[in-house]
């Protein structure tokens, strides 16, 4: 019992790594943006929470109690804003140079992850795994409701956030004008044009802000998962190029997201939190870190042929000029 | 400011549109500023990491590319540019047809997998080229199962290529670590190297073969992509489907055929890595050189001759900047791929300078909305 509660407690945490990624890549292929940055975004966003992290810890004197709040707040504005400048120059280059998203894209994350494995490996990690066990628990008291508790209770405010974001951005994407005119430059950005829509203003700030969204989620997983005990095989990559399967499996839908980021998290601890048990038969954990992209491919051909409703924005990686019309 | 000169003129002060008459000429000028531009970009950046570097940078860069006293480095710079070209060459026809296959990484690793599997496991009393055939040919089966499974989607339900080419990648590593599992049960989880399999070596070194031979193929590919009748069902396809229909090409047809054979090439690329250059295994052996393909692919237009200067500019930069690193100590990798992120990205800039202008609207009307 205490070992399936402590599975789906890390299950969770890592989730929210995926849930980040998946729904600001999800308000990003909305609009018509493949994005394959987003590996590259996450690493700038992961730099940026600690950098965030960094100058608070420089700021308190040595040997002061860290404040709770700010240890989460700094790291998160610092991963937003690294987040969305990975954004921004995403669509500056595709929106207003035109350029093939796929180049940008593959660009962008070549650039990320070496910038920011470059600087992270430079940064000064002391008190930064205090700093991490300090933002572990949103409720210090989680233990109080039981396993429930144990659950759902005891996770950073990072997860409670993750959680909101996507229901906020499923709204918007399903209830709202701004959300229909977002659907509608990812479906067919000249008929958006026709309608009055600002096709250019609506890609930039989806982007931005997607972008944003997915820096938190490296900044998360650094700082509250790894600690601190930043290597060059972090891999925070991973899970943006994990990202990007979550958002096909969950059909461009940011609440089926929450699902299948857990179902994705549990994938993909599996082989290391079980491999006491597994013994020799080693081929049991890659078989289980295969499970996730196996199950995108079969969904994305079973999508392709039978549900002609959940299909990829008809626009999806279609730069839009106005004159090419 | 804008919002207000834009409230005063009803529109912004300038606006994009396309370049009438391309001028050769002054697109390979914004081009080679660009390059130039890039390089210069990698040796400030080594500067401020590392104060009064900047010359010793570039000189170590030159020395890391083209130090004619040590034939090895010339070979292994030759050896980069040669598989990303053959990449890259490989990508255009399938680009052309508007297949976005990302997956080279993948098809190329799976074809590593299928030689290493090879001639690590035929009887080491068998001679080192019927191993080397053997080789060659499972790994030209595996790579075009690869390539040709996301085609015959695409060709039959229309299923999104680039994610499905994507997924495939990754299968394809977490694959070939469960195979080294699988092979190596002493726990090292390292391959080890190969004992049959192996290139002969010429001028002291395994590579030279590898490049003969992706110079070759270069040649047989050029002639496909340009001349004859496949390379031209190709760009119809890629023009309009509806023409292809019309002049009576099948387009699932060419699309199949043009993924089998840029499989069957991966596949001898992926052959060529294992026992050529590294004569062992591992899933990361392809080191991104698929990806870096894709973008050679796309801004050399799809034109062979412009995809061989663009593979030999990155990899120069590749080992330049890891040579340049290593020497003034910093982490080299890292810093190798800040520099390629740099380099490529200047490089699509300049596609947009190339293609379209920037132009004023009315110019006095500007300058009176400034003056409020």
């Amino acid at each position: 019992m205490n070992y399936v509660v402590s599975f789906l407690s890390l299950a969770i945490k890592f989730a929210t790594v995926f849930l980040f990624g998946a729904t600001g890549e999800i308000i990003n292929q909305k609009s018509g943006h493949l994005n394959m940055g987003t590996p590259g975004i996450m690493y700038l966003g992961a730099l940026g929470g600690i950098i965030g992290e960094r100058i608070y810890l420089d700021s308190i004197p040595a040997g002061a109690p860290l404040n709770p709040f700010m240890i989460v707040f700094l790291p998160l504005i610092f991963s937003i804003l690294f987040g969305a400048i990975g954004g921004a120059v995403f669509s500056f280059f595709t929106v207003t140079l035109h350029c093939n998203q796929n180049v940008t894209g593959l660009t962008l994350t070549t650039f990320g992850v070496g910038l920011a494995c470059f600087f992270i490996g430079t940064m000064d990690t002391s008190r930064m795994p205090e700093a991490g066990l300090a933002m572990q628990h949103a409720f210090p008291n989680y233990a109080a409701a039981g396993w429930f508790g144990e659950i759902f209770f005891s996770q950073s405010w990072f997860t409670y956030l993750g959680v909101v974001v996507a229901i906020v951005a499923a709204i918007i994407l399903k209830y709202t004008r701004v959300g229909l005119n977002l659907r509608a430059v990812g479906e067919n950005a000249s008929a958006a044009d026709s309608a009055g829509i600002n096709v250019n203003r609506y890609r930039y700030i989806s982007t931005i802000i997607g972008g944003a969204i997915t820096g938190i989620g490296g900044a998360f997983y650094e700082l509250d998962n790894v600690k601190g005990m930043f290597n060059v095989a972090d891999g925070v990559d991973a899970f943006g190029w994990l990202a990007l399967c979550i958002v096909i499996f969950s059909m461009w839908k940011p609440l089926i997201a929450i699902g299948a980021s857990f179902l994705f998290a549990c994938l993909s601890i599996a082989p290391t939190f079980f491999a006491p048990y597994l013994g020799g038969a080693g081929y049991v954990s890659y078989i289980l870190k295969l499970t996730p992209y196996l199950a995108t491919v079969i969904i994305l051909i079973i999508v392709s042929i039978y549900d002609k409703k959940n299909q990829p924005p008809a626009n999806l990686g279609v730069s839009y000029f106005r004159e090419d019309r | 400011m804008l919002e207000k000169i834009k409230n005063k003129l009803g529109h912004f002060p300038f606006y994009v549109t396309k370049r009438m008459g391309f001028s050769k000429l002054k697109y390979w000028l914004i081009r080679a500023g660009g390059i130039l531009l890039a390089f210069l970009l990698a040796g400030i950046t080594c500067t401020l990491l590392k104060p009064g570097s900047f010359g010793l940078f570039f000189s170590e860069m030159i020395r890391g590319c083209f130090d004619f006293s040590d034939i090895s480095s010339i070979i292994d710079l030759l050896v980069t540019f040669s598989i990303l070209l053959l990449i890259s060459t490989n990508l255009t026809p399938t680009f052309k047809m508007r297949f976005w296959n990302i997956g080279a990484e993948g098809q190329i690793l799976m074809g590593c997998m299928g030689a290493a599997a090879m001639a690590k496991f035929m009887p080491r009393d068998m001679s080192n080229a019927s191993v080397l055939i053997i080789c060659l040919l499972t790994s030209m089966i595996l790579s075009t199962i690869w390539s040709l499974v996301p085609a015959i989607f695409k060709a039959f339900f229309n299923t999104n290529e680039t994610l499905f080419t994507l997924m495939l990648n990754y299968i394809a590593s977490i694959l070939s670590a469960l195979a080294i599992s699988q092979w190596i049960k002493s726990g090292s989880q390292s391959f080890g190297v190969l004992f049959n399999g192996v290139f002969p070596s010429i001028l002291d070194n395994t590579g030279t073969l590898v490049v003969i031979i992706s110079l070759v193929i270069f040649a047989g590919l050029f002639v496909y992509i340009t001349k004859g009748k496949y390379g031209y069902e190709v760009s119809v396809l890629g023009e309009s489907i509806d023409t292809a229909r019309y002049i009576g090409i099948n387009p699932k047809k060419v699309m199949i055929r043009t993924s089998l054979i840029s499989g069957v090439v991966f596949g001898v690329i992926g052959f060529m890595i294992v026992c050529g250059i590294h004569q062992s295994f591992s899933p990361t052996i392809v080191g991104g050189q698929g990806f870096t393909g894709v973008l050679i692919a796309w801004l050399g237009h799809f034109n062979p001759m412009e995809i061989a200067l663009f593979s030999f500019l990155s990899a120069v930069m590749q080992q330049g900047t890891t040579t340049a690193a290593s020497a003034v100590n910093i982490s080299s990798t890292q810093f190798s791929a800040i520099c390629t992120g740099v380099f490529f990205f200047i490089i699509i800039a300049c596609e947009f300078f190339s293609r379209y202008q920037i132009k004023m609207h009315h110019k006095e009307k500007v300058k009176e909305a400034k003056e409020i």
